[in-house]
Parts: C-alpha cells; sequence; structure tokens
C-alpha cells in the first residue's frame, strides 16, 4: 500500500453573515478511509461539494483534518513535499500571476536541489517540452497563456521535482472540450513514463472510466461505494451511483 | 486617462528629484548666502524668485529645500513601508494570536492622533532631520499593515499560493516571492501619498517651530518664514508654497494612475 486514508473526518465552521448569530458546521468529510497499491489510479467522482478538493488538500497536508490519518509508506514515499503533488481545478488561478514561467518552474527544482542551478533554465526547458510547450514561454507571465497552456505548466511544475504520486483534482474540467481529450492523453503518457501512482478527481464518469482503475463514489462527504471501475460501472450498488452514471450518458 | 496622469505625475516628480539631485549644479547661488544688495528684492533677472527676508536666494533656497523636503518625504515613507509590510505580512500569513496582538497594537497607534503625537515625539527628541524621518516613519505604518494584512489573507486561500505548500517552499519563500510582490500594488499607491503626506507634516511642523531648523531651508521652514513679511514679500509665500503644491499633486497623480494601472 502506497497510501492509507483512515477515517477522515473534516468540518468547516463558517459564518452565517453579519448579523446571525452562531457559526454553522459543515461536514466536509465524514469518516473517509481507502488505501491504494503502488502504480494504481483511482478515480473519485461525486458530485459538487461532496468533499472531494477538501479531500485532496488533505492527503497533501495543505489543510489539517479534524480526526482521522493519512499515511503514505515511507518506502516509496521517502520525502512527501518532493514525492507527492496536486494539480489543481482551476489552472487560472494556479500560477503566481507576478511570476515568469521560468521562476515559477524552477522553484521545486531550487526547494528540492534536483539539480545544479546553472542547469536550472534546461531543466526547465525539458520541463515544458515534456508538457508540449516550447521554451519561448520561459520568459513570459502567466497571463500570456490560455487555460490549457496554463495547465500545462502546472503540469511542468509538479513533475519536477519527479514525484511518485500526484492528486489531480478536476484537471480539465474548467478546460475547453476541444483540449479535455488531449490533456487526458497526456496524462496517461505521463503516468507510464514516471510510473506514477495518482488520484483522479473528476464529476464526469466518462473522464473517471477513461483514467482510474479502481473509484470511490462520494456523497456529502462519505463514501458511498467503492470498487474496481468495471464493477462500479456494470453494476452500480448505489441509486446515487445509478443517478451519476445515468447523468454521464446525458452528456 | 490612468497612464497620462501617470506620466504627468512622474514628470512632476522627475523634474523635482533631479532639481534636488543636481542642487549644487543648478542652484544660482549658495542658499544660505546673503546677498549685500538687499532683502525682500522682488524676482528680478538677478535673483529670479527674489531674495528673503535675510537677502538670501529665494530659488536656491527652494531648490535645496526639495532636497531636504523630499527626502524626508520618501524616507519617512521608506520606514513606514517596511515596518507596515513587516507587520501586515506576519499578521495575515500566520493569523492567530500573533494577527490579535498585532493588529490591536495597530489599533493603540490608530488611537493618538497622528499629528500631534508626531509633535510631542518630536518636542521630546529634538527637531533633527533625522528624527523627524524616523517619527514619521513610525508613525505611520498602520495604514500599509492594514493593507497589506488584508491581501495577504485573500491571497493566502489562492490555488497559486496552495501549490507553492505542495511543493514545499517554506513560509518565508511563500511570503517573500510570493505573498509580497502579489499585495505591493495597493501599498505603492498609499505611499506614494505618504510621500506627500509627509512634506505636508513636515511643514505643518515647521509651523511650529519643530520642523528642519534654519539654516538649513526646507520647503516647510521656508514657507513659515515668509509668515512675518507676508504683507510686503508675496513672493516668498507663494513659491515655496507652489513647490509644495505642486510636489503634492504630483504625488497624487502618480497614485491615481497606479491605482488605475493596477485595476
Ligand atoms: N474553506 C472552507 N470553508 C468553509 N467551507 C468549506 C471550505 N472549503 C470547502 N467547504 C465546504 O465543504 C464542502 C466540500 O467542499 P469541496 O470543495 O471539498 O467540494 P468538491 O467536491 O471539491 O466540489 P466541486 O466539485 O464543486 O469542486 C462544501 O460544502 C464546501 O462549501
Ligand atoms: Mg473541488
Amino acid at each position: 500500500m502506497i497510501l492509507q486514508v483512515k477515517n477522515i473526518t473534516k468540518t468547516f465552521i463558517v459564518e452565517r453573515g453579519m448579523f446571525k448569530r452562531g457559526a454553522g458546521l459543515v461536514r466536509a468529510l465524514d469518516g473517509v478511509s481507502f488505501s491504494m497499491e503502488e502504480y494504481s489510479a483511482l478515480g473519485v467522482v461525486g458530485e459538487s461539494g461532496s468533499g472531494k478538493t477538501t479531500l485532496a488538500k488533505i492527503i497533501l497536508g495543505l489543510i489539517p483534518a479534524n480526526g482521522g490519518e493519512v499515511i503514505f509508506d515511507e518506502r516509496m514515499i521517502a520525502d512527501f513535499r518532493k514525492d507527492v503533488q496536486i494539480i489543481f481545478q482551476n489552472p487560472y488561478n494556479s500560477l503566481d500571476p507576478k511570476m515568469r514561467i521560468i521562476n515559477t518552474l524552477a522553484e521545486p527544482l531550487l526547494i528540492h536541489r534536483v539539480i545544479p542551478r546553472h542547469a536550472l533554465k534546461e531543466r526547465a526547458i525539458e520541463l515544458l517540452r515534456m508538457v508540449g510547450l516550447d521554451e519561448g514561454a520561459l520568459s513570459r507571465y502567466p497571463i500570456e497563456f490560455s487555460g490549457g497552456q496554463r495547465q500545462r505548466i502546472c503540469i511542468a511544475r509538479a513533475l519536477a521535482s519527479e514525484p511518485k504520486f500526484i492528486v489531480l483534482d478536476e484537471p480539465i474540467s474548467s478546460l475547453d472540450l476541444t483540449i479535455q481529450a488531449e490533456m487526458l492523453d497526456l496524462f496517461l503518457a505521463l503516468k507510464e513514463r514516471f510510473k506514477l501512482t495518482y488520484i483522479f478527481i473528476s464529476h464526469n464518469l466518462a473522464v473517471i472510466k477513461q483514467m482510474a482503475d479502481q473509484v470511490i463514489v462520494m456523497e456529502s462527504g462519505k463514501i458511498v461505494e467503492q470498487g474496481a471501475k468495471d464493477a462500479i460501472f456494470n453494476s452500480p450498488a448505489k441509486d446515487y451511483t445509478k443517478l451519476l452514471l445515468e447523468a454521464a450518458r446525458g452528456w | 486617462m490612468g497612464s497620462k496622469r501617470l506620466l504627468f505625475g512622474c514628470l512632476i516628480i522627475g523634474i523635482f528629484s533631479l532639481l534636488a539631485i543636481a542642487a549644487p549644479l543648478v542652484s544660482p547661488y549658495d542658499p544660505s548666502s546673503i546677498d549685500q544688495a538687499g532683502l525682500l528684492m522682488p524676482p528680478s533677472a538677478r535673483h529670479l524668485l527674489g531674495t528673503d527676508g535675510l537677502g538670501r536666494d529665494l530659488l536656491s533656497r527652494i531648490i535645496y529645500g526639495a532636497r531636504i523636503s523630499l527626502s524626508i518625504g520618501l524616507i519617512a515613507v521608506g520606514i513606514s513601508v517596511a515596518i507596515g509590510l513587516v507587520f501586515g505580512a506576519v499578521s495575515g500569513f500566520y493569523g492567530g494570536l500573533i494577527d490579535s496582538l498585532i493588529m490591536r497594537f495597530v489599533d493603540i497607534m490608530l488611537c493618538f492622533p497622528t499629528f500631534y503625537l508626531i509633535l510631542a515625539v518630536t518636542a521630546i527628541l529634538g527637531p533633527s532631520i533625522f528624527n523627524i524621518m524616523i517619527i514619521i516613519g513610525l508613525t505611520s505604518w498602520m495604514g500599509t499593515a492594514r493593507l497589506i494584512r488584508a491581501e495577504i489573507l485573500s491571497l493566502k486561500e489562492r490555488e497559486f499560493i496552495q501549490a507553492e505548500r505542495a511543493i514545499g517552499a517554506s513560509s518565508s519563500r511563500i511570503i517573500l516571492r510570493h505573498l509580497i510582490p502579489n499585495a505591493i500594488g495597493p501599498v505603492m499607491v498609499n505611499a506614494t501619498l505618504g510621500i506627500a503626506g509627509a512634506i505636508l507634516v513636515e511643514s505643518g511642523l515647521s509651523f511650529l517651530g519643530l520642523g528642519v531648523q534654519p539654516p538649513t531651508p526646507s520647503w516647510g521652514n521656508i514657507l513659515i518664514e515668509s509668515k512675518s513679511t507676508l504683507g510686503v514679500a508675496w513672493w516668498i509665500t507663494v513659491f515655496p508654497g507652489a513647490a509644495i503644491l505642486t510636489t503634492i499633486l504630483g504625488f497624487n497623480f502618480i497614485a491615481e494612475g497606479l491605482k488605475k494601472k493596477i485595476g
């Protein structure tokens, strides 16, 4: 097991606005448990607000959980911040707008001392080529790129530290339909090339079908169904899953 | 419109700054040398802006005064921005107890009417140029701190900052390389206005005898010295007044232009 998630719970406290007394509680995750084998691909589906991004952030240690444990196997994940990476939902928000692409790509390289300083530029170009961009991008700012191009840059940054595990949080949902397919192909190619284990989050079952071999179905913070992809797609046990499948056919 | 103002403002401030830097080269006389030919001489070919109550060349005094007044503005604001940045960034980034402490401290500082605070401290420590710069700086950082804190509070939830954490960037790296560069825009607008404000504060202090001390000329004390001769020598009041006014206008244009540019 490269990753074990045990009984994760997360509650957000939300203010109810200025004049309403007291705070509301949002139970974003409620006893979520699963585990993953090395080189496997786990798909997480669920409607908006079901807790997918919250789960991703907790796995990455970006926000604390209220209870439960996230355990990475240290034999495979020796340096957590180097070996585990994330691609966010919204590429328009995921790159520092004040930083040239070369510096954005150099950061993980510098922080983890992946390569000597003088080789930074060369490595940055390599990373860009890997995701289908060229060195012309180096001295430009995020605003000069389209959503798809930005997401490619985010992928390049995530892969810069040579991670073994990646969480992809709806990485194509904010991109044009026309480039969604090519992004998926890119992910699959990179997965092969870098022997990645990943979690692919989506609310689109068609995408999950293509990207995952195990599937978790989430509904308001709980896992309602989990298992091998084929089992879930061919004989969903829960009504909620059936509904999601119905909705997906309508696409 | 924004960029036109910015340009105009920069032009005004650029000219004054050049005059200030090149003061020994461009000023026609030594600012403290007295023309035996006469005091309170109106503008003429010999003294373009006339002479003051001691017979010193007004133009030269205003040019040298620009040095003092602009440096006070710049350095005071430099100090205030530096303090505001540190407090605001720490407060916004770490939150919790340290944030509450810093924000209460800001509230306390804001309770004092700034000018009286400056006045009191200057009276105690003495009105040297150095003291004035530092005191203005130390009493005017609160706005910057609040501004930076607010910017950082909203920035740190953004995904690019989360992405930085995910690649293992340290807190100091995130603050210095990502949060501050993204939060600095509105602060620059504020700072530009702050320079103008500091120049005015120095003039106010001069009025009360606690500004830059004569014979060193500052725009404030030149203007104030004209008080006693106001009825007979309009030029001693008008020209330094115009210098202050134009400069403040210039900084305001820059501030407005910057604001539009940042969006
Ligand atoms: N920082 C936060 N403060 C308060 N509530 C939050 C916060 N983040 C998430 N939530 C709430 O937690 C729940 C789960 O949110 P989450 O973002 O994990 O959903 P999601 O499955 O990723 O949805 P989407 O498909 O829209 O991205 C939602 O009800 C959301 O409003
Ligand atoms: Mg989400």
